[in-house]
């Protein structure tokens, strides 16, 4: 009797450690959970963008904001916006998988403190934010500026994406 | 080089007329433009910096301008002995030829007026020197405004198009260095040379020769021989590599050569003459220098 009930246990525990898996597999690191777009044209160099991330909690804290906008840039860019004459921003990676190959960069540009805090100008006393409250969860929306073009050069010359001018 | 469009100059009264063999052209006279119009001064300074911002520092227009009216005045000197044999060009094809450029962003805007609130409608447009064909683009209409000047409009729609512009010309040069530059070239022949594009030698034609020398020296070869007759050949979409061998940069003047110097060599021996027009249009005339 005593086995069987250990045997039962252990085959819960099997399962259990099954569903996590599958679980952190297919879906979508929490940390890179938002939407990107365009609040207004920015000054030179730069752009004004609102990001709207995702939280179960109803406070969400600026630095992962910060982050995703950062990320988006890099990775996702953003639609035009006629309303306030934002044109289409294409993603700076040159391919879809850069995010992978150079894992180790990005592991260490955004952690936290990571390089990432350089590109951008936002406070949580200045910006003002929106809630949303979607399903079980919150949709948090913080207008942040992108030090646009300094990332672009600083990603350019450490040979992470390619310059405009490379094989000239 | 960023040049106002034909549309833009023909709106804001900056045209000219020329005189094509016999026929009036309506051509921009960017010259007055330049000389008449400040916000257009402001528009392509502004890109002018950000493309330099880029790596690529852009011809300026006014300069080369000056430069074609000095060369003018050269070619009216050796006219007489280049005459038989001279295409003509535009004043757009020979500013291109003295400029040099690669790209020309091509620029209109628009302002419209609705009520009390002004937009700009603003359009960039990256041709290819090469092939006339349209590589990169960006634009559109910003917001509307009851206040702004159309100075700081004009300013914004470059801030706001430009990356997105870059992102497009990006790809064109992704494809480039993949599958070479486009260009096109044309055989023809004088009409006093007693041979042609039929005649063998060694027991193969001159055209399939030309064909299969084009099919070596192509970019992966990539090449589309678009008419053949025995007194002409056009190839199109001709892909060169952007570097020779050597690593030096190859232009379609460079790639072309080479063909004359594999035609005046044995067994074909064939004297010819390389004409271009624009940067990217070459033509080898059988018979003659």
């Amino acid at each position: 009797m005593l086995l069987r009930i250990i045997k039962t246990i252990l085959f819960l525990c099997s399962l259990c450690v099954g569903f996590s898996n599958a679980f952190s597999q297919n879906t979508v690191p929490q940390q890179w959970h938002y939407d990107i777009q365009c609040e207004n044209i920015g000054l030179d160099g730069t752009k004004l963008i609102k990001v709207w991330s995702y939280s179960k909690k109803e406070k969400f804290p600026l630095r992962q904001a910060q982050k995703n906008a950062i990320h988006g840039m890099i990775f996702k860019g953003f639609s035009g916006n006629a309303t306030t004459g934002c044109p289409t921003q294409r993603p700076l990676a040159d391919s879809p998988d850069l995010e992978s190959k150079q894992a180790a960069f990005f592991a260490a540009f955004f952690a936290d403190n990571g390089p990432y805090q350089k590109y951008v100008n936002s406070t949580i006393e200045e910006t003002p934010i929106e809630r949303i409250r979607v399903g079980k969860e919150y949709k948090i929306g913080i207008i942040i500026t992108v030090m646009y073009s300094q990332l672009r050069k600083d990603l350019e010359r450490q040979g992470i994406i390619k310059p405009l001018d490379a094989g000239f | 080089m960023v040049v106002p469009s034909d549309a833009w100059c023909k709106e804001h009264g900056y045209m000219t007329e020329y005189d094509n063999q016999g026929t009036k052209v309506s051509v921009p006279d960017y010259k007055k433009a330049f000389q008449s119009d400040p916000q257009l001064l402001l528009v392509i300074s502004k890109i002018n910096g950000m493309m330099a911002e880029r790596g690529f520092p852009a011809k300026n227009m006014e300069s080369a301008i000056k430069s074609l009216e000095l060369e003018e005045s050269e070619d009216a000197i050796l006219i007489s002995k280049a005459s038989s044999s001279q295409i003509a060009e535009s004043p757009i094809d020979k500013l291109k030829k003295t400029a040099k450029a690669d790209i020309i962003i091509q620029l209109t805007w628009t302002l419209n007026q609705n009520g009390p609130k002004n937009s700009i409608s603003f359009i960039l447009q990256g041709l290819d020197t090469y092939t006339d064909k349209q590589i990169a683009e960006a634009g559109g209409t910003g917001a509307s405004s009851f206040s702004a000047d159309v100075p700081t409009l004009l300013g914004e729609a470059v801030i706001s198009y430009m990356d997105a512009f870059n992102s497009t010309l990006q790809a064109h040069y992704d494809d480039m260095f993949a599958n070479g530059r486009e260009i096109v070239v044309r055989i023809k022949k004088f009409d006093a040379w007693p041979y042609d594009l039929e005649t063998e030698f060694e027991r193969k034609d001159l055209a399939s020769a030309i064909e299969e020398w084009m099919r070596l020296h192509t970019q992966n070869h990539r090449f589309n021989l678009s008419d053949v007759t025995e007194n002409m050949m056009l190839f199109e979409q001709v892909r060169i590599p952007v570097v020779d061998d050597a690593g030096v940069a190859l232009d379609a003047r460079g790639f072309v050569k080479n063909l004359q110097q594999f035609l005046s060599d044995k067994p074909y021996k064939i004297t010819s003459k390389l004409v271009m027009r624009g940067l990217g249009q070459a033509t080898i005339i059988l018979g003659e220098k």
